[in-house]
């Protein structure tokens, strides 16, 4: 959309290709169909869930028995989804911008081929390509995972209740997934390898995980699926999960109706031509290595977005790296996109909203006795009628003593993470210290004072 | 290509209001006693149509006559307004 405001041609070919068990979905993207999108008005049904049981608390009375219903949650939220891609398909045709719903992969210099579903190819050409193809759920590539097992390409369009379910895996996604499965008045249980979200703050995650299992959601830890069988179809059907313990040779066994697969994601570059016009991929990890202009190593080629190497896999970095990359090329700019101090947020049942410098990283990049670190618990008013954890809610901000302590990393563990995060990544852009935190009056009474 | 005026209505599955105007349309067509015809498009199954038609909110209802688009509306309208725009179109 972008380019075509600077009056170039523009062509987009978006394709999804099914998931094992057949599924698809429309134009926009991860974010919209199968990740961020669906999963935090999923997250909002299982708060609510909290919220009904919270309100009794408050005076609300209600005799009914509160259940919760996933088709009509299912519904709404796919129906949601609907009007985005709709959405998106109008954009760009207002801006002229051609869409072909086709597998588009590179054959020669400077041109692609463009497969649509019935099997029909074209070719096109082009002066300059951008390559924004994202990831897909990884697999155990064991017996029975392709076969029996979910991922969250699934979960969010599921057309029955997934019932009694298996997580896999510890990352975000599996423990946000977990999270509002349970919410929802499921029977969870998480499967961890080894560490709860590698790569975040460690001592925040754990708190995560704590959270978690002291609100009913099982966790086994260290031990990973060997075999998944089938002991039922059905909607949901019967499984039975063969598990292998990491430390040792311990085999434990367990059947669920579901179990869900959320152990990595992997980049799709590896079947889109990359070595017919010599892009490099790291061919380990399938990233694509690009300098801080989104360029690859082919000069008119480039990349945004979670296939990239080293870079944060999250959607408004990959919109932004997108929008200042084509105004560099087009419109005479010079911004480059900033990857530094990005701020996140996990929507687990216990939200976390974080920007900057975990603490082992500032630790190891600054050195333990040059960073000063100011922790806090926290009881959000809202809690303190219906009784909810007093010592559960923290925040902690990590400074650099040797200028002038300036918060190099935040961290909030709380009720509404995202919106309390967001305010104080401008601050830390703009070089917040310790001390002009300190000068800033709270609003009182909510949590981000 | 239909001698008779064919009134069009665009819809999706998922398109809250198009399911409230959908029926309420069909009832109103059907009081015309076969001088209007109405064709109903889901605009993910054609889109491309859809996007010929340059439909962009859904509901939309287009008005047809000898091939051309000669009246249209956006969004939900009352029994008595599509009567109108019924009546308008046969008159036409």
């Amino acid at each position: 959309q972008e380019a075509a405001k600077y009056e170039k041609k523009v062509m987009v070919l978006d394709f999804v290709t099914p998931t094992p068990l057949g599924n698809s979905w429309g134009l926009g993207g991860t974010c919209v169909n199968v990740g961020c999108i669906p999963k935090k008005l999923m997250h909002q049904a299982a708060l609510l869930g909290q919220a009904l049981q919270d309100s009794r608390k408050f005076g609300w009375q209600f005799t009914e028995e509160v259940k919760h219903n996933w088709m009509t949650m299912t519904e709404a939220v796919q129906n949601y989804i609907g009007s985005l891609n709709w959405g998106y398909r109008v954009a760009l045709r207002d801006k002229k911008v051609t869409y072909e719903n086709a597998y588009g992969e590179f054959v020669g210099p400077h041109t692609v081929k463009a497969t649509n579903k019935r099997g029909v190819a074209k070719l096109y050409t082009a002066e300059r390509f951008l390559i924004a193809t994202g990831e897909r759920p990884r697999y155990l590539g064991i017996p029975g995972d392709k076969e029996y097992c979910i991922s969250s390409d699934d979960l969010f369009s599921l057309p029955y209740c997934p019932g009694k379910t298996l997580v896999v895996g510890a990352s975000y996604v599996a423990l946000e997934c977990a999270g509002f499965l349970a919410g929802l008045g499921l029977d969870v249980t998480v499967m961890v390898r080894s560490i709860l979200l590698r790569g975040f703050d460690q001592d925040m995650a754990s708190k995560i995980g704590q959270y978690m299992e002291e609100h009913g959601i099982n966790f086994i830890r260290e031990f990973v699926p060997i075999k998944v069988e089938q002991i039922e179809e059905g909607t949901p059907g019967r499984l039975k999960v063969i598990a292998k313990s990491t430390k040792g040779n311990q085999i434990i066994e367990g059947e669920y109706n579901t179990v869900l697969l959320a152990i990595g994601r992997d980049a799709c570059t590896r079947k889109i031509g990359l070595d017919k016009v010599g892009v490099k991929i790291n061919e380990k990890t399938g990233k694509i290595p690009v300098n801080d202009e989104e360029q690859t190593n082919v000069p008119y080629i480039y990349a945004v977005g979670d296939i990239l190497q080293d870079k944060l896999e999250l959607t408004p970095v990959a919109i932004q790296a997108g929008r200042l990359l084509v105004r560099r090329l087009y419109a005479g700019a010079a911004s480059k996109c900033d990857y530094v101090n990005v701020p996140t947020t996990v929507f687990t049942p216990l939200e976390y909203g974080a920007c900057g410098y975990s603490e082992e990283t500032a630790v190891e990049k600054f050195g333990e006795e040059n960073i000063e670190v100011y922790h806090s618990h926290f009881w959000p008013l809202e809690w303190t009628v219906p009784s909810r954890d007093n010592n559960k809610c923290y925040a902690k901000i990590i400074c650099n003593i040797q200028d002038n302590e300036r918060v190099i990393g935040f961290h909030v563990l709380g009720p509404n993470a995202g919106e309390v995060t967001q305010g104080f990544a401008a601050a830390i852009k703009c070089g917040l210290t310790k001390e002009q935190l300190d000068s800033t009056i709270g609003i009182h009474p909510v949590c981000a004072e | 290509n239909n001698p008779k005026p064919v009134v069009v209505d665009f819809h999706a599955q998922w398109c809250g209001p198009c399911k409230i105007l959908g029926p309420r349309l069909e009832k109103v067509v059907a009081k015309q006693e076969g001088k209007v015809l109405m064709a109903k498009v889901d605009i993910d199954d054609h889109t491309d149509l859809a996007i010929e038609y340059e439909v962009s909110a859904v509901p939309t209802v287009l008005a047809m006559k000898n091939g051309d688009v000669v009246d249209k509306f956006v969004g939900i309208k009352d029994e008595d307004q599509l009567e109108a725009f019924l009546k308008k179109l046969i008159g036409a």
